[in-house]
């Protein structure tokens, strides 16, 4: 199996632990994560960042939905 | 955070928010999610899969749980990451993020604990709410193993020592939460006590006593047990990976209770060594705690086990072998064998274990010295103690006291039979009562009646060998000469000091010599206190001796044929017997009643003695009664002299009336031979008036003074001599004839009858003069 069919298999199954665990990423964000957790970002920041930027999107969806 | 990945931020930044915002609002973001993501919360998460894979699973739902971990097997065997940990870790925080509701504001980004924090604590990061100044974060792992250094006293990077409280603390700086600090306060605890205990034993191990040092080796005993906890601890830590502080304390709190003790003990026994450790060790053992107990009385017994080694080797082998001064027996290595059992030995009253009472440390010093003075005084060295019992351990006071009172009984019993047996103690006894308490009544009076004239010389005169050879002959013609040669060649004459003007009677005594090993009961104080009951009753015996002296009664009827003459004989013969009636039951008194009777109960006591103590202590009960009912104690003081007073006229009375019979006996044969008709007018006159008149003064002194000594006896409240008042007056001849007297008196000088006693006591008085 050549490297890129294992990262993209990798992917998949990280993929699909996302979506039992109910994050709502999706694929690509996810392979952002993975490349940033590989070069060593902290993953408590990491994950703090992600979920900050999801309430900064909710609230501003909200938001916007109001005015 | 390296370049790579910070040209990523932007890219997710947009991913997440392109839907709802411009694409010109979204580099003002970044900055912020940049730093965020350099921050310095970076080395807090634990880098372990299966720890966060389990808090994954713990949270879904159970039919995905089958599902989570085959993916999670299958993400094991893809070899595509590196840090399977940590998109794991992201997942797993952003997993139920749909249900959370959301905060208003991002800056509460840094707020301190998320929610779940309290469920996961061990495997989190723990952060300071502490301030700004508490800023930085611990992993528990870390303080457990800080905490695992500092019970073992040993100063961690997070758990250090702070003398301003006396114990081991997380530094203040450290963020851990209240809770946490409170709990590693409590374990560390036993970190401090762990100090104190080895300090302890650091400073007690080389220290010359036999006793800290075994007290060293019981709480180094119990150290290793300690030791054995924390290896235990530690691999559960590092292999098994399954411990965490309230475990730690679990595990930790019959130690920590265990430590204590060990760390008041060494306490209690700080400065302290041999019997005063025991003794303060013993009074922890009186505590309720049967845990507590246990522990103590372990110790206890170990500490003890020189001591009681010393104990049996003391009363079985009568040997100390104390390096260090710790035993309650003390040794004085200069004293001579002759005063072993006085001086040698003595307790030290320091060292004795407090819960010992009085009598068994006594009882232990007793045995062993009875050893010793078989062994060295009486000259037994084959003989050995042994003992049935085995020997208990300290704590058990009544098995030790059985076993102390055992040994206690062989030895004493062996000592005394040596003493009885192969010393002859009774016998020795025996044949002093028979020497020198006049109880060889014939031995004595050959011996007066040989010694007589030669002490009537000048005390410096008279040669030592010369009465010794008349000794020999009084023993050779007496009862004595039957007696064993053991006793008889211990026998010797002995001159007391001599003062100017001192005639033989004064200085003379006989004297027995007692060798090792009875001298220690006959000590020298004893032997003089018999001399001087001897030298009292020889002095009495004198005095009958030589009133009985004249014995020629043929002469006496011959002088009474002269018919003016004997009324004065007769007179005198009557005041003779006076006299001699006095000496006589005052004799009969001291031997009957002080000698014999003293010595019937000393016989008897003896036959019950188990101890050379009580040996010894009924030997001088016996000689202070003989000191006692003979006058010679300090309470009969005055008594003593009035008797004596008594005594020196008596012993001229003897001279006075040879005088007169002489004379008597001169003018009986003057008129004879003149066979003259004008017989016996002048006869009185012919004969010895001085001598008369002697015999009248000395009757009148004699007969005042047993007044006086019968009135001092009956005003004493001693029994005995009540009774020997009684015993001189049995037939009321002097108080009748004092009476008589006084009636007389009272006639003649016709006065008042009250004022006759005054003019007597001033007679009384003018007598003594003379």
């Amino acid at each position: 199996m050549s490297e890129y069919n294992e990262a993209k298999e990798t992917l998949e199954i990280l993929h699909e632990i996302s979506q039992i665990l109910n994050t709502g990423l999706d694929k690509s964000t996810l392979s952002i994560l993975v490349s940033l957790c590989e070069n060593g970002v902290n993953p408590e920041a990491l994950a703090a960042v992600v979920k900050e930027l999801k309430r900064e999107a909710a609230a501003l969806k909200a938001g916007s939905g109001k005015s | 955070m390296d370049p790579d990945s910070a040209k990523r931020v932007p890219v997710l930044i947009e991913r997440l928010l392109k839907q709802e915002l411009p694409a010109e609002v979204i580099p003002r973001y970044q900055p912020y999610f940049l730093r965020l993501l350099a921050s310095r919360i970076n080395p807090t998460v634990v880098e372990d899969e299966s720890q966060i894979l389990n808090s994954i699973l713990r949270r879904i739902s159970p039919q995905n749980t089958a599902k989570l971990q085959d993916l999670y097997i299958r993400l094991t065997r893809s070899r595509g990451l590196s840090r399977r940990w940590a998109i794991l870790y992201v997942l797993s925080k952003l997993f139920d993020d749909n249900s959370v509701a959301i905060p208003g504001s991002s800056l509460e980004l840094l707020a301190p604990r998320p929610p779940e924090a309290p469920k996961i604590k061990e495997k989190i990061p723990i952060i300071s709410k502490k301030g700004p100044d508490a800023q930085m974060p611990v992993l528990e792992k870390e303080i457990l193993r800080d905490i695992l250094f500092a019970i073992q006293g040993i100063e961690g990077k997070y758990i250090t020592f702070s003398m301003l409280e006396d114990s081991y603390v997380i530094q203040p700086n450290i963020g851990v939460p209240d809770p946490i600090r409170k709990m590693v306060g409590e374990l560390a605890e036993l970190g401090w006590l762990y100090k104190k205990v080895v300090k302890y034993i650091d400073t007690n191990i080389e220290q010359p006593s036999l006793t800290s040092q075994s007290l060293c080796y019981a709480l180094q005993s119990d150290l290793a047990e300690y030791y054995r906890l924390i290896a235990l601890l530690e691999q559960q830590r590092d292999e098994l990976k399954d411990l965490n502080l309230r475990k730690i304390m679990l595990w930790c709190t019959e130690p920590l209770e265990r430590m204590k003790w060990l760390a008041i003990i060494s306490d209690a026994a700080e400065g302290l060594k041999g019997g005063a450790l025991v003794s303060s060790l013993y009074s922890y053992t009186l505590i309720g705690n049967p845990s507590v107990k246990a522990i103590i009385i372990r110790i206890l017994d170990e500490v003890s086990m020189p001591i009681v080694q010393m104990i049996q080797q003391w009363m079985l082998e009568g040997e100390i072998n104390d390096p260090y001064h710790e035993f309650f027996v003390s040794t004085n290595l200069a004293t001579p064998d002759d005063r072993l059992w006085t001086q040698k030995y003595s307790l030290n009253t320091e060292m004795v274990p407090s819960f010992f009472t009085p009598q068994l440390a006594n009882k232990i010093l007793l045995t062993g010295k009875s050893i010793n003075f078989l062994r060295r005084c009486c000259k037994e060295e084959n003989w050995i103690a042994a003992s049935p019992l085995e020997l208990p351990k300290i704590h058990d006071l009544v098995g030790l006291s059985k076993w102390v009172d055992s040994a206690a009984r062989v030895a004493n019993a062996e000592l005394v039979k040596v003493l009885f047996e192969k010393y002859r103690f009774k016998e020795h006894c025996n044949s002093i009562r028979k020497y020198l308490l006049l109880g060889q009544g014939d031995f004595h009076h050959i011996l007066m009646e040989l010694v007589n004239d030669t002490l009537k010389e000048k005390a410096e005169k008279i040669y030592k060998h010369n009465l010794f050879s008349i000794l020999e002959s009084a023993i050779k013609s007496s009862n004595a000469q039957f007696h064993d040669l053991e006793f008889l060649n211990r026998l010797d004459v002995k001159f007391l000091e001599v003062s100017p003007g001192d005639i033989g009677w004064d200085v003379f005594t006989l004297d027995y010599k007692v060798d090792p090993p009875l001298n220690t009961i006959f000590t020298p104080q004893a032997m003089e206190k018999y001399l001087r009951i001897f030298k009292f009753l020889w002095r009495l015996k004198r005095v009958q001796f030589s009133l009985n002296s004249y014995q020629a009664g043929r002469e006496i009827i011959m002088l009474q044929k002269m018919k003016e003459i004997a009324p004065i004989i007769h007179s005198c013969l009557l005041r003779k017997t006076e006299i001699l009636h006095f000496v006589n039951n005052l004799m009969n008194y001291l031997m009957v009643e002080v000698v014999e009777g003293s010595w019937a109960e000393f016989m008897k006591s003896l036959d019950s003695v188990q101890d050379l103590d009580q040996i010894i202590e009924v030997h001088n009960a016996f000689l202070d009664k003989l000191i006692m009912k003979s006058f010679l104690g300090s309470e009969t003081d005055a008594i003593l002299k009035q008797l004596l007073r008594l005594l020196e006229p008596a012993l001229r009375f003897r001279q006075s009336q040879n005088t007169l019979f002489l004379s008597a006996k001169e003018e009986y044969d003057r008129l004879s031979k003149m066979l003259s008709e004008d017989e016996g007018e002048d006869a009185i006159s012919r004969i010895s008036l001085e001598s008369i008149e002697d015999i009248k003064q000395i009757s009148e002194i004699f007969s005042d003074g047993v007044n006086k000594f019968r009135e001092q006896l009956a005003e004493t409240d001693r029994n005995h001599l009540k009774f020997l008042a009684f015993r001189l007056d049995f037939n009321e001849f002097y108080s009748y004839s004092q009476m008589k007297r006084a009636d007389e008196n009272a006639k003649m000088m016709n006065i008042p009858f009250f004022r006759v006693e005054d003019d007597i006591e001033d007679a009384d008085q003018e007598e003594f003069k003379f």
